[in-house]
């Protein structure tokens, strides 16, 4: 659900695709703009909250009760993310951004079949993960990141029946538009992000203090683009820009992409 | 200012700390640093007053003392008017850390308010009343007792340091000339015996008046020591010392209503103690999983039923409230009774677990209600009534739409506290600003008042304030924009029977009183 009062604000290199897409109706693309930038507001959530638990967990007093609250919000994210596919596909191109695969999907983008409903909001229940840490099914089958060849996209959600069928609205076609178009964004930046020489630019950035074996994992799960989000919809308040800490995300791209290990942290404290 | 054997003087006190376990006694000039800080603004000092010689009667009945609501008796206006009455703190704008005030506490009859801060130490403020023949009269809190409760300390297999800040205070039911409390850090509880002294021993046999010893060879004669008046002391003494009972940050203590036992309660579990007893406590929660990456939900408060020595409720960060009866097992796993509100599907969003989080729950004097701060509301629950709370009063739904930047700047994890008013018609609870909420349950009324330096005048009526939350702002209200998010009151105490209240800002305390003709 949108939090309310929400301002719709969106960057510009977000509306290419739609610009440059053909036959694309007003009210399909007003939606879609909400839903990109819903899903931007999501993700720069999901990084402020990783950022805060590693915080929390480099303090000297480790708070239990803001740990938990926060590890709970990612939690929250993950599964809505999980839900409608961008789990998946932020996974998938965290290892292509590690070798760009020279057949990485540069089309332009067509995000007209793009289903309004595509993001869900009713099943942030609880009993989620009763069935164990939700992996992408390419993580799962051990395809780690860091690994050079990267895995074709998915084309099948893990949902469960349940959520399929309260869901709404065909899932056959709207899966792969919907992996297409995320991952072409992501091969987009990845593709300028890889060009640099990254080490040069943050060679002067001190880094020890992320050096460690405590880093949780799951922030390896998240590629440094998302990172750049600066837009949300509360009036006047400046978002995320404190945040951003491509290099950190970089070196952690080693780890387990793994939630769970975010209660690592916890368990350390 | 002087009185019947005892000189009032805040500068002038001696406070005397009994070494625990070192047999001798220190005499420290002035006490902490922050005595100093308790310069009484010079309006205080014109009002000439009586001293009281309360100390050596039981507290009063609270039968005897008519509770005054806030909305009076009689036709005409029957609100209270707040008044600003003292404050007590620093001046200026630099806050040293040590100061925040951290916890604010009541005794049973009023008579002392207890402060504790960030950097260990308790304030006990007493009473004075101007002129005791009137029901409605002008009273004024002045230092009673400053002791340093806990030090800071360092746990040597974590490597952590346990911060010395006083989480809790709590006074025990008064049952002789002396004042008991129970103040508590992270990880360690205190019970502190506070007592007065106003007379000495002189003419003792085998020691000099400086303490040297005489040789008892040289008595030629015996005399009987006499008891000659001397300057009042109070002093506090560490009585017991309730350690490592708790692994995880202490967040709440309840003294049972049988005089004997406590509880405290930390993140993932509440231990029962007896007061006497140190080296023992029973476990009756413990809501820690037995693998912790499987940890979603955390205790945040805890409190003994006022009248029945067997109940107990504990919140959580989910936003429930679990009532216990001891009697049904030793172990209190299984709640007799689970207080939860479904959620409101409309508002949902990704930080309605985060709002829904209970940061304080408080009984009713009367025992038939409870009441539970989350961010944004107060609730009160009926103790019979599970499925929803019986009234909920918000305190700052403009909020709702800068959740995200609260949860950036990490104001969403405050924790507010919420008391009651001696006849429970009335709670309070802190906000921004230096704001503070009081809602009247039975006049379905509610007001803002401000505790700032700028409202400070002797006497001066506090003037209701007004959040706007959007669109035209009127004149003197304030909007959302301009709030100031460091200045918050989280700490709020009511006296148990009459119209004052004590409001912590950062680290100053400012006590309102009602309006007197």
């Amino acid at each position: 659900m949108f939090p309310k009062g929400t301002k719709r604000k969106f960057s510009d290199s977000r509306e290419e695709p739609v610009a440059g897409g053909e036959d694309v109706n007003q009210s399909s693309s007003a939606a879609v703009r909400m839903l990109s930038s819903y899903s931007l507001q999501r993700q720069s959530l999901l990084d402020m909250s990783l950022i805060k638990l590693q915080l929390c967990h480099m303090l000297v007093e480790p708070n239990l009760c803001r740990s938990v609250l926060i590890a709970n919000t990612v939690r929250q994210i993950q599964e809505e993310m999980t839900q409608d596919g961008t789990w998946q596909i932020m996974t998938q191109a965290l290892t292509q951004s590690l070798s760009p695969h020279p057949d990485a999907p540069t089309h332009t983008i067509d995000l007209s079949d793009l289903p309004l409903n595509a993001v869900h909001h009713d099943s942030l229940r609880d009993g989620i993960w009763e069935d164990g840490p939700l992996t992408c099914p390419g993580c799962a089958e051990g395809n780690r990141l860091g690994v050079s060849s990267p895995s074709p996209p998915h084309t099948s959600l893990p949902t469960s029946p349940s959520q399929d069928s309260s869901s709404g609205h065909p899932r056959a076609q709207s899966p792969s538009a919907h992996l297409r178009s995320f991952e072409g964004e992501m091969a987009n930046s990845l593709g300028y992000l890889t060009d640099l020489a990254l080490d040069d630019i943050f060679e002067d950035i001190d880094t020890s203090m992320y050096d460690s074996s405590d880093i949780p994992s799951a922030l390896a799960s998240y590629p440094s683009w998302v990172c750049g989000v600066s837009s949300w919809g509360d009036e006047g308040l400046k978002m995320c820009s404190s945040y951003t800490s491509a290099s950190t995300l970089q070196q952690c791209l080693t780890d387990l992409n793994d939630l769970d290990h975010i209660m690592e942290i916890l368990v350390n404290s | 200012m002087t009185g019947v054997g005892r000189s009032v003087g805040e500068a002038a006190r001696v406070i005397e700390q009994a070494e625990r376990g070192r047999g001798k006694k220190v005499k420290q000039e002035g006490g902490p640093q922050r005595l100093s800080h308790y310069i009484a603004p010079s309006f205080e000092k014109d009002r000439l007053h009586e001293s009281i010689p309360g100390h050596t009667s039981p507290g009063i009945e609270r039968a005897s003392r008519i509770p005054l609501a806030m909305a009076g008796t009689g036709g005409g206006s029957n609100d209270v008017q707040w008044c600003f009455s003292q404050v007590k703190g620093a001046i200026d704008d630099d806050v040293a850390e040590a100061d925040i005030i951290s916890t604010v506490e009541f005794n049973h009859s009023g008579e002392l308010l207890a402060t504790g801060d960030k950097g260990g130490r308790v304030v006990i403020f007493q009473q004075e009343i101007e002129n005791k023949s009137q029901p409605q009269c002008r009273s004024e809190y002045n230092v009673y007792s400053t002791f340093q409760s806990h030090e800071p300390e360092f746990d040597y297999l974590k490597s952590l340091e346990i911060e010395e800040k006083i989480n809790k205070i709590r006074w025990l039911p008064q049952k002789n000339a002396a004042q008991f409390l129970l103040s508590t850090n992270d990880k360690t509880i205190k019970l502190w015996k506070i007592s007065e002294r106003d007379k000495r021993l002189e003419g003792y046999n085998l020691k000099e008046e400086d303490g040297r010893c005489i040789d008892p060879n040289t008595v030629t004669a015996l005399r009987v020591p006499v008891f000659r008046p001397m300057d009042l002391m109070v002093e506090a003494s560490p009585r017991r010392v309730f350690a490592n009972a708790h692994t995880y940050h202490i967040n709440s203590i309840s003294i049972n209503s049988d005089h004997e036992t406590y509880l405290s309660a930390d993140d993932l579990r509440i231990n029962l103690w007896h007061q006497e007893i140190t080296d023992r406590s029973f476990n009756i929660v413990d809501i820690k999983p037995v693998n912790m990456e499987e940890l979603t939900e955390v205790i945040t408060a805890a409190e003994f039923h006022p009248n029945q020595c067997n109940t107990f409720v504990y919140s959580s960060s989910k936003g429930s409230i679990r009532l216990c009866d001891m009697r049904a097992s030793a172990l209190c796993d299984k709640h007799s009774k689970l207080f939860e509100e479904p959620e409101d599907p409309s508002n949902r969003s990704f930080f309605s677990e985060i709002i829904s989080s209970i940061s304080d729950v408080k009984f009713s004097h009367n025992g038939r209600y409870m009441m539970t701060r989350d961010y944004l509301s107060v609730k009160i629950w009926d103790l019979n009534m599970e499925t929803r709370p019986v009234e909920t009063y918000q305190v700052h739904e403009y909020l709702r739409s800068k959740l995200c930047s609260l949860y950036e700047n990490d104001c969403i994890f405050d924790k507010f506290e919420c008391c009651w008013n001696g006849n429970d018609s009335v709670v309070m609870t802190g906000s921004y600003n230096n704001f503070f909420r009081m809602f009247d349950r039975g006049q379905r009324r509610d007001v803002t008042l401000e505790a700032s330096r700028e409202n400070s005048k002797p006497r001066q009526v506090l003037k209701p304030r007004k959040v706007c939350a959007g669109g035209k702002r009127k004149k003197d209200e304030i909007s959302v924009d301009s709030l100031d998010f460091n200045k918050k009151i989280l700490h709020t105490a009511w006296h148990p029977q009459d119209n004052i209240i004590a409001v912590a800002t950062t680290n100053n305390l400012y006590i309102f009183q009602d309006k007197v003709n």
